[in-house]
């Protein structure tokens, strides 16, 4: 049995815009190997979660922590390629690229030659251009792309842009993942095909994920633990099977009205 | 190992070409003048074009970096490193110069938005020129005269091959890449673990670099320079060669250039017209190719071979 | 203190100019998202119109007011015609197309008006004509001018009837919902192109009333005056924040206080370009969209 630790830590933080309090004094902690969810109606501050944690957002109280180290001064592209990677609620591919260029960006922050390198062609100019070629083609293997390597990625369908997204946010190796609604559009069998999906790139790319959802089917099946939201503040956190009945996260998705109408 | 043999055959082979076509009569002084002026504008586009084309911001500084560039070098031959042999390090040292200029340039390009940012990268251009015009010494609205006559042939075609290798290099790694995902969606990029600020940097250092050394090479060709010459005249001049010839391409900087440069001796007896006749190119491109005719493209027997294969196959059809 | 008194109404004088040129600047931007490099040629091209109008005028009356008001109607007429063309036959075809396609074609524009005046006219300055009627009235022993307070006169009273049209029209008000929000605007029927002309004409009728003031102060102009108006009204509206009147108004106060304390203070006139250009990058730094601008959060 693996000794599980917390990876991530929310400790109360707080993200003000102005008056409005998107996140209030949520805290929280997942442990390493966990799937995570993120659930709440719209507005509750599910996708503020996602980009405090990708240093988008500085909190404006509290610390959050990934792997120990607190993030609330780093830069965006310090935190992703190191410990996590993300995809986004709209697709946000470099269209204009072919999808082994996408996946090539991303590993920006694990290439470790400087201009000189690039400019007099050394040695190690060649050998990081391998090695990342080689790494990336390997994600896109893992994740049934390689025959689309070359082909420009704005041209793909839908759900072939959305793996592209997710090849991209793992070719950094980072330790944790954040799918922003990943079963956006699809139907039930998709959400199936999912599920077993998310399962296996856990274990295959040895991940955490996160996983802001709006699908309840696939946040019921595939997650270990779910935070609930209501306007910026922890709701309840518990296993599927306790938030599946439990009352309060039912009025704050219906309404309270709705409630005493119905059951 | 073939590969590099064939690359130090083709290098030898143009230093050549060059050596010979500096030394002998073979071509005529106008001709040879008129080359001069494509490779030093295509090297000065090869640099713009990093910004406003890799990058995808609309720059308008490339005026103010030349002149710094210009400037350096010449005030260094004139004043400092008199002897031709001093030449290339003169360059050079304009070339450094004006790549820290650059560099600062780019911070403001960290927070600015697009609209902004052109006002102040114009409003550096043009506190450039209003300050050149202004210090007696640096010639002020005289300029600087006799600046020796050191640019050749030869050292313009090397230059221009220089350029051409380190942006290819550039655009080929992971700064290049970096450049493309940036103009493509900012935020995207430095969630995916760019360094948006240190892209930004490399690119404004190596672009005002290669603007700075075309800077250089035109002073000590014309043996003259002053502050008239890097106004709205040179900014337009090159948006016009950087967007005619095509963004985000090596050839296509040295289309545009070669194309305007071309346009420019040949209609020269239309005089001011040009300008008239450039505007209209520019809006015309606009309408129909905004991003000029190799935009984003490159020029390889790949892409020749291509175009055949393309054309066949539209015959083929219609001959159905 | 009389010499406080002349800097003061300079300032405001120089103010109210640069807030016009800007004004015209900040509303084409609002509407149609371009930084319109031809704004200032465009300016210049209103200036001619005015010389030859008034030049014409004088030989049958001697009555300045008369001259004045007449030109002014014959060259807003004239220049906001042309804005229209413009707008039809070089921007809307790019509209939908890459932004710096736009700001391109715009400097195409600027260049072909500029150097189009140059090559038919002449590069040989100007001098305007007498409109405005400078009478110099004394008050204690500050010299000021009567031409002055006409200025400033024209000048707020242009803003004030521009913020009548805005605020209180049907037109103005659709103006203002375009500049907010011009899908949601359009979803009200309210059509783009239609809105975008108007804009370019607000656009063209202030660079007009701004040109008559600017060469009552400086009487000469030529066609490269076109640049250097584009820089004023940049910078102002950058100042104040693009797309803002209130904005374009303060960015232009701002700027001739720069201008008017930068002359008195500084040994060369270059140094006044610095300074200027130092605040821009200064106030920029602090707040990325102008002073009155809005701050736009980006949604990830």
């Amino acid at each position: 049995m693996m000794n599980k630790r917390p990876l991530i830590q929310f400790d109360s933080v707080g993200m003000y815009f102005g008056g409005i309090k998107a996140v209030d004094d949520v805290s929280f902690s997942v442990d390493e190997g966990q799937i995570f969810g993120i659930i709440g109606p719209n507005g509750a501050g599910k996708t503020t979660i996602f980009n405090v944690l990708s240093g988008v957002y500085v909190p404006t109280k509290g610390v959050v922590y990934a792997d120990s180290i607190p993030l609330n001064n780093l830069p965006p592209h310090k935190i992703i390629g190191t410990i996590v990677g993300r995809t986004f609620q709209n697709i946000r591919l470099f269209n204009d690229r072919t999808v082994l260029d996408n996946l090539k960006i991303a590993q920006y922050c694990k290439i470790h030659y400087g201009l000189k390198d690039v400019l007099l062609v050394t040695k190690k100019f060649k050998e990081e251009e391998e090695r990342l070629e080689a790494e990336a083609m390997e994600v896109l293997q893992f994740l049934e792309l390689s025959d689309k390597a070359h082909i420009i990625a704005g041209t793909l369908p839908y759900g072939a842009q959305r793996r592209v997204e997710i090849a991209r946010a793992l070719v950094s190796k980072p330790k944790v993942l954040l799918l922003d609604e990943p079963a956006a559009g699809m139907n039930s069998n998709e959400i199936d095909e999912l599920n077993v999906f998310i399962t296996k790139i856990k274990s295959d790319f040895n991940l955490t994920v996160l996983l802001v959802e709006h699908q309840m089917k696939l946040v019921m099946q595939v997650c270990d633990e779910i935070l609930v939201l209501n306007f910026g503040k922890k709701l309840v956190i518990g296993k599927p099977e306790e938030i599946r009945n439990n009352r309060q996260v039912l009025e704050a998705y219906l309404g309270k009205a709705k409630m005493q109408e119905g059951r | 190992m073939k590969q590099t043999g064939k690359k130090v055959l083709l290098l030898c082979f143009w230093l050549l070409l060059l050596f010979v076509m500096q030394q002998t009569q073979i071509m005529s002084n106008t001709l040879k003048l008129i080359l001069q002026y494509i490779a030093i504008y295509s090297i000065m586009v090869l640099g713009i074009n990093i910004i406003n084309g890799y990058l995808g911001i609309f720059s308008l500084a490339h005026a103010g970096i030349m002149a710094i560039g210009g400037y350096t070098s010449s005030l260094i031959s004139m004043y400092l490193l008199k002897a031709p042999f001093f030449f290339p390090i003169n360059l050079l040292l304009g070339g450094i110069v004006g790549m820290i200029f650059g560099l600062i340039v780019a911070l403001p390009s960290f927070t600015v938005k697009g609209d902004y940012l052109a006002i102040i990268t114009l409003g550096f251009s043009l506190l450039v020129q209003s300050l050149l015009q202004n210090i007696d010494a640096v010639g002020a609205s005289r300029g600087l005269r006799p600046i020796p006559k050191n640019t050749n042939i030869f050292w313009v075609g090397f230059t221009l091959l220089l350029a051409i290798i380190l942006v290819k290099r550039f655009v080929n790694s992971k700064y290049g890449r970096s450049l493309l995902a940036i103009r493509n969606d900012p935020v995207a990029a430095e969630l995916v673990s760019v360094d948006v600020k240190h892209a930004k940097l490399v690119a404004f250092g190596l672009s005002s670099f290669l603007i700075a050394l075309s800077g250089g090479l035109i002073c000590h060709l014309l043996s003259y320079t002053n502050p008239g010459a890097y106004g709205y005249s040179l900014i337009i001049e090159g948006l016009i060669m950087v967007y005619l010839g095509g963004v985000g391409s090596i050839t296509g900087s040295i289309l545009g250039a070669t194309i305007w440069q071309i346009l420019v001796e040949t209609l020269r007896f239309i005089g001011m017209w040009r300008w008239i006749l450039g505007a209209i190119i520019l809006i015309s491109l606009m309408i129909f190719k905004p991003t000029g005719l190799f935009g984003n493209k490159e020029f390889s027997l790949q892409w020749l071979r291509q175009i055949m294969r393309n054309r066949k196959e539209k015959r083929a059809i219609h001959d159905e | 203190m009389s010499m406080y008194l002349q800097q003061l109404i300079n300032l405001i004088q120089l103010g109210s100019i640069y807030a016009l040129l800007a004004i015209g600047f900040s509303i084409v931007y609002g509407i149609a998202r371009l930084v319109n490099f031809a704004h200032g040629p465009i300016f210049m091209v209103s200036t001619y119109l005015i010389f030859y109008f008034a030049t014409f005028m004088y030989e049958f009356t001697a009555n300045s007011w008369l001259v004045y008001a007449c030109s002014l109607l014959f060259a807003v007429i004239l220049t906001a015609s042309l804005a229209v063309l413009i707008e039809k036959l070089a921007y809307r075809p790019l509209r939908g197309g890459p932004v710096v396609a736009l700001v391109v074609s715009s400097v195409g524009v600027g260049m072909i008006l500029e150097y189009g005046v140059l090559l038919l006219i002449g590069p040989v300055p100007k001098r305007m004509p007498v409109l405005i009627k400078d009478i110099p009235f004394m008050i204690g022993d500050a010299k000021i001018s009567l031409a002055s307070i006409v200025i400033i006169i024209v000048a707020i009273l242009s803003m004030v009837l521009l913020s009548l049209f805005i605020n209180h029209t049907r037109t103005g008000i659709a103006l203002r919902a375009v500049s907010q929000d011009p899908i949601a605007a359009s979803f009200m029927g309210i059509s783009r192109s239609f809105i975008i002309s108007v804009a370019f004409i607000l656009g063209a009728v202030m660079a007009t009333i701004g040109a008559s003031l600017y060469t009552t102060i400086y009487f000469t102009f030529a066609p490269y005056m076109g640049d250097r108006v584009n820089w004023y009204s940049f910078i102002a509206a950058v100042l104040g924040g693009i797309g803002n009147i209130k904005g374009a108004v303060l960015g232009g106060f701002v700027l001739a206080t720069l201008n008017v304390v930068g002359a008195m203070v500084l040994p060369v006139s270059t140094y006044k370009d610095v300074l200027v250009f130092a605040v821009l990058i200064l106030v920029l730094l602090i707040k990325p969209t102008g002073l009155l601008g809005k701050k736009v959060i980006e949604k990830v």
